[in-house]
């Protein structure tokens, strides 16, 4: 999946001032590429990461996908690209909590339509792969929030997306757990061949990304 | 997963807030469904009444209430039975005697009971109809005999059967008969011969009105217009005229009971709504992610739809099943009929067909209610809502 942004800018209108969380970034992702984008808490990475994730509209500049616009895209075809091709790893999980692990990462598959049986067998393998094969019923508030995580990454991984977005990912994480959830995201990258592009302020992170940029007030720029 | 399995977990996360919102959407229905069912009981028996003298006038005193064909009190004297035979447009007259009295606590008899009717023996087709007896009944031989009829229910009331003996305002009578009727009026009264109806209510050559079937040759209005103008101080009625006198008293009965179910369905909407937009507020977080995971908006939609449609399910199954005992207990306490009595009779007080409408209304308000918090969850954003929560 290729990812390219044209002078990409979000300005958020507060009551009496304008505040540009992205400032002019222009960006290019071609396949299988593990980039960091690293930056202090308000530098505008976030943000960046839900106009790149098609889940906000830029206010100015370009984004697109496969070499098409996706900037102005109606919702429903947004929709389409972030439920086939795109998955999500949240800072805070986001897991919905009614839900155990297992329907958590079936959500997605029955979201795209996929036949129950094939999405509870996927659901389990990918729970499995990522080490959570003994904790497949068990909701949110009764896992650990490594395991929250991982059941994140399962997530994001059950309709096979060409490109994963993680949003602080470790964030929330000891320094132990972080390390098993960044070799975790890296073993996709580079098994799955699926990009990975997350937003972070942590060190270990940025040893194993191929590609890091550092953002601070909205600007973006290229680290190695 | 199912949405529904869904649904009821969201559901049960805030269990109070939940059994709440359904305990108010069961109160509103049950008021619905005792008050509906109370109000067109009524109005089935007031309608039901017309059904015995179509196309007959109805001679009364003057100024006497008359529910359709049934006069409360006032009395005329049996005389004019005889002036009205004698007139020439009129075919035939039938005398009869009502009275609609409830006794509760006389010590020995066998009141109370809705309604009692003398009338000819000869005329009991009139009021009976296609009702039948119970095996080992007849129908009273002569007008002099000190004979009933008595409808089944007030026979299981008191214990009575074919042959019984029943004390009525100190007379001692017998039950030759236990009629089986659907009507509900038939279904609370004791039926007798006019001669015994006017020596049991001490009401000698009296009677409460005279039933005149015009000849063929002459309007029904024609009729009670000559009646009027030949008879001093009688009140001849016809068919329209006693539905024009219990019209009113019909809709305002009606109506009350419309704008009563109205407000309470509103209410019920309301409380939904506020419900769902509470849920909706708190799961916000929830809503973004399953936007930003790729969910459409219509599954969203119909999430939070569901989960209020299931409010508004158990809500009103609950109400109409609280409904229809308080409807039970509103009958058995305005006819003083022992509540157990009633209960094999539920589906006739509340009709099943009324439940289902009921039922359906309470769902499909439920549903209404869902939709602005519908909308609103649709609405959420992850990226509006996580930079909210930072």
């Amino acid at each position: 999946m290729k990812i390219k942004t044209v002078d990409l800018t979000r300005v958020y209108h507060l009551s009496s001032s304008e505040i540009t969380a992205v400032n002019k970034v222009n960006l290019e992702v071609n396949g299988a590429e593990f980039i960091a984008i690293v930056g202090p808490s308000g530098s505008g990475k976030s943000t960046l990461l839900n106009l790149i994730g098609l889940n906000d509209y830029p206010t100015f500049g370009k984004i697109f996908v496969d070499d098409a616009d996706a900037s102005l895209l109606p919702h429903r075809e947004r929709r389409k690209i972030r439920l086939f091709r795109i998955g999500f790893v949240f800072q805070t999980f986001n897991l919905l909590p009614t839900l155990t692990a297992l329907e958590n990462v079936e959500l997605s598959m029955a979201l795209a339509g996929k036949p129950q049986k094939e999405q509870r067998v996927k659901a389990v393998r990918l729970l499995e792969a990522v080490g959570l094969g003994n904790r497949l019923y068990h909701r949110p508030k009764e896992l650990s929030v490594g395991e929250m995580q991982r059941v994140a990454i399962a997530r994001a991984l059950a309709n096979d997306p060409e490109l994963i977005i993680a949003d602080e990912p470790t964030g929330e994480l000891d320094s132990k757990t972080a390390k098993e959830i960044i070799g975790l995201l890296f073993e996709i990258n580079r098994n799955r061949k699926t990009t990975v592009i997350v937003a972070t302020h942590d060190e270990k992170i940025v040893e194993v990304a191929d590609t890091i940029y550092t953002i601070q007030d909205g600007k973006l720029k290229l680290e190695s | 997963m199912r949405v529904i399995t869904m649904c009821f977990r969201n559901l049960s996360r805030r269990r109070l807030r939940t059994f709440l919102s359904i305990f108010g959407v069961a109160v509103s229905t049950c008021f619905i469904v005792a008050v509906g069912a109370t109000t067109s009981r009524c109005v089935t028996i007031m309608t039901e009444m017309n059904i015995f003298f179509r196309g007959e006038v109805v001679v009364v005193a003057p100024d006497v209430f008359v529910i359709q064909g049934f006069p409360i009190g006032g009395v005329i004297p049996q005389s004019i039975v005889d002036d009205l035979k004698k007139m020439d447009c009129v075919e035939k007259v039938i005398p009869t005697l009502f009275s609609f009295e409830f006794r509760p606590g006389e010590a020995s008899g066998i009141l109370p009971v809705n309604a009692i009717i003398g009338l000819p023996v000869e005329e009991w087709s009139r009021i009976i109809g296609f009702s039948t007896l119970k095996s080992g009944g007849r129908l009273p031989q002569t007008n002099s005999a000190k004979e009933v009829i008595v409808s089944c229910s007030i026979a299981e009331q008191y214990g009575v059967s074919t042959s019984s003996k029943i004390n009525l305002r100190g007379q001692e009578l017998t039950v030759c008969g236990i009629i089986e009727s659907p009507s509900a009026l038939l279904g609370r009264s004791i039926i007798m011969s006019l001669e015994l109806a006017q020596d049991v209510f001490n009401y000698p050559m009296q009677i409460n009105m005279a039933v005149v079937k015009p000849k063929p040759d002459i309007t029904q209005e024609e009729l009670a217009s000559r009646i009027e103008g030949e008879i001093s101080y009688v009140m001849a009625l016809t068919e329209n005229e006693r539905n024009e006198l219990i019209k009113p008293i019909l809709e305002a009965m009606e109506n009350w009971n419309m704008a009563i179910q109205g407000i309470l369905l509103f209410l019920s909407i309301i409380l939904v709504a506020i419900v769902g937009m509470i849920n909706v507020s708190e799961r916000r977080r929830d809503f973004a992610t399953l936007d930003a995971i790729g969910a459409p908006l219509s599954y969203v939609f119909r999430v939070v739809i569901l989960e209020m449609s299931l409010i508004g399910f158990l809500g009103g199954i609950l109400g109409i099943a609280f409904g229809s005992l308080a409807a039970l207990v509103l009958a058995s306490f305005y006819t003083t009929i022992p509540l157990a009595q009633f209960f094999p009779s539920i589906f006739e007080i509340v009709p099943p067909l009324y439940m289902l409408e009921i039922f359906t209304a309470v769902v499909v308000v439920s549903c209404l209610g869902g939709i602005i918090p519908a909308i609103n969850a649709t609405r959420m954003r992850v990226a509006e809502v996580l930079r909210a929560e930072y």
